[in-house]
């Protein structure tokens, strides 16, 4: 397969005209995710369910979704370029979560749905959705094992 | 002493303030801006507004975390907000700062919104001409703003959404070179509009690649992007050839050929673009749909391109940089759907918007008023004086340049063998058009009684 000779790194670097630019992409899917763990840190800190919750959470739930290639799907083919947006997401969810990164982030859409469902939430759940949406938001940002290192310094200079 | 934490989110609020300034103050001169600019300046003010408000109601609500998710969360808050400021700062602002009128011809915005708005009904999008450094042309949708940084899908939004086109400020008074803004990126926005390249469809993946699944899933779905990338690029780039030669006939392949002509050479393919010659082969035979084999002079000039790259369609794949075998997979894929691209593309476009060849008689003789030094803006019809389309202004440019600049520049008194003469030359006809497309402009929004 042709493909596997090309890195990640070298296809971000093609550019569609109407698409919007890579590090915009990350960014507002960034900010949905962090917008998403605050309201489930401040859930499980006060233990009621903050406003606007569940509104935030199904956005966040919709921004990680991912197409399905192969199994149940009954289409024989899929609009162009469908997959771009989602191959970035693709990439960050293989580096946070190496071993099962489309099943993990499958499950933590599933999840941040099923919280936008349900009051009041497991804390357990809760514990485990908050600490995969920082991994990814880590990765996102540049910086897995610091997290709080500023992504753009670099990238900009 | 103030905490880190309270340093940390004012040293914010002092650079949002910052730039809040910096947008205001590029925006305070309107009459130097395009309309398009004024609009979006409004947009980003709004949007730094918004960045402020959400940033200290999430660092307030925050508060009530104990210390070590608090500290760890408005760190990534920070980070979020900061990295949103360097956003505007890299993408946004240059689009404003790029629109002031000594970078851009002004003139062709006017130009480009009344061909979208009469192209393309009831799509509300401002588009905003902008010169940039860059040697390149391009177009891009906008969200608006603060759509974008709130995560809002377009759909679900009331606000405006902006489109750009990008030229080289270096060009600014080029404007038969904009012939390729005009056309080609206008195309690219009538193919978002009437969706014809996201009509269309890829092959599943695993069918493509004949691997199983779904143990490798994920692989699948990236050896899907890199075909359906090259694929989706290039029909779009074709279909916005082919509308850019439906709406403006024989200046699409002119002011493309000049323009590519100092980009690369012509047979090399890239990710995002099939080479030029395959462009050009495709818009001559979006010519010759819409009648002009039979008008003499551009058939020559289609014989002659057909001469220099005779087997454009047909060569294999040349790419730079690029994986060879995934994009010859997209042109195979691509290649056979062209007739239908093209017959798609006359079926969305309204006859009265087709630049056809019955309109050739009104180019060559507004060619001729060119050559008599006369702006072109107006002809007098059945007893009365009415705007010429843009199209029609750009072609007879074209003609001149094509065919007559020796003899303009005896008009002139300078001689096109000469180089410092033949720059001047040049220019000069640009500016008969400039001036001829701001008169068009104007009379059609403003008709004789």
């Amino acid at each position: 397969m042709f493909v596997r000779r090309l890195s990640v790194r070298g296809l971000s670097e093609t550019r569609s005209s109407d698409d919007l630019p890579r590090e915009m992409r990350d960014l507002s899917t960034r900010q949905s995710l962090g917008r998403a763990a605050e309201i489930l840190a401040l859930w499980r800190s006060t233990g009621a369910k903050p406003e606007g919750a569940a509104t935030a959470l199904r956005s966040a739930g919709t921004q990680l979704a991912m197409p399905t290639v192969s199994g149940t799907t009954a289409e024989s083919a899929r609009p162009l370029g469908s997959y771009r947006p989602q191959i970035q997401l693709l990439a960050h969810a293989q580096a946070a979560f190496p071993s099962e990164g489309l099943n993990r982030l499958r499950e933590v859409s599933d999840l941040l749905d099923s919280l936008a469902r349900i009051d009041p939430a497991p804390s357990e759940e809760l514990d485990s959705v908050i600490e995969k949406l920082g991994q990814l938001r880590r990765v996102m940002s540049g910086s897995p094992s610091r997290p709080v290192e500023r992504r753009s310094r670099d990238r900009r200079r | 002493m103030a905490n880190s934490d309270q340093q940390n989110r004012a040293l914010f609020l002092e650079r949002l303030a910052r730039l809040d300034g910096a947008v205001q103050e590029a925006s305070g001169r309107p009459d130097r801006l395009t309309q398009g600019a004024i609009e979006f300046a409004t947009a980003l003010r709004e949007l730094l507004g918004v960045l402020g408000s959400d940033f200290t109601g999430r660092w307030d609500a925050l508060s009530g975390l104990d210390e070590g998710d608090r500290d760890e969360f408005r760190n990534q808050l920070l980070t979020d907000v900061q990295d949103a400021v360097a956003d505007v700062t890299m993408y946004y602002l240059p689009i404003l700062l790029g629109a002031q009128a000594s970078r851009v011809p002004t003139e062709y915005e006017l130009v480009v919104e009344d061909l979208l708005s009469s192209l393309c009904p009831d799509w509300h999008v401002i588009p905003i001409l902008w010169g940039s450094d860059e040697y390149s042309y391009a177009t891009r949708d906008w969200d608006h703003p603060v759509d974008w940084y709130s995560g809002n899908e377009n759909d679900q939004s009331e606000r405006p959404v902006f489109r750009e086109f990008q030229l080289p400020s270096i060009e600014r008074d080029s404007t038969l070179l904009h012939g390729v803004l005009v056309g080609h990126e206008i195309g690219h926005a009538l193919d978002s509009f009437y969706e014809v390249s996201d009509g269309l469809n890829v092959p599943e993946a695993r069918d493509v690649f004949n691997e199983a699944a779904p143990e490798h899933e994920a692989e699948l779905l990236h050896s899907a992007y890199v075909f359906s990338a090259a694929a989706k690029d290039w029909a779009g780039e074709i279909i916005a050839d082919i509308f850019s030669g439906l709406i403006f006939g024989p200046v699409a392949l002119f002011s493309f050929r000049e323009f590519s002509e100092r980009t690369g050479p012509p047979t090399v393919d890239s990710l995002t673009h099939p080479g030029s010659d395959r462009r050009y082969e495709v818009i001559c035979q979006v010519l010759e749909r819409a009648g002009f084999g039979a008008m003499d002079a551009v058939a020559e000039w289609i014989s002659d391109f057909r001469s220099m790259f005779p087997d454009a369609l047909d060569r294999p794949i040349q790419a730079e940089a690029v994986d060879e075998e995934g994009c010859q997979m997209a042109w195979d894929w691509l290649k056979p759907s062209i007739p239908d691209h093209i017959s798609r593309c006359f079926e969305v476009i309204e006859d009265n918007s087709l630049f056809s060849a019955e309109r050739w008689p009104l180019v060559e003789k507004l060619s001729r008023r060119l050559l008599g030094g006369h702006v072109i803006g107006e002809v007098y019809v059945g007893g009365a004086f009415t705007f010429v389309p843009p199209p029609s202004i750009l072609n007879a440019g074209w003609l001149v340049k094509a065919n007559s600049l020796f003899e303009f520049g005896q008009l002139m008194n300078l001689d096109t063998s000469k180089r410092e003469d033949v720059g001047h030359i040049a220019l000069t006809l640009d500016g008969l058009i400039a001036k001829s497309l701001e008169i068009s402009f104007h009379r059609r929004r403003n008709p004789w009684e």
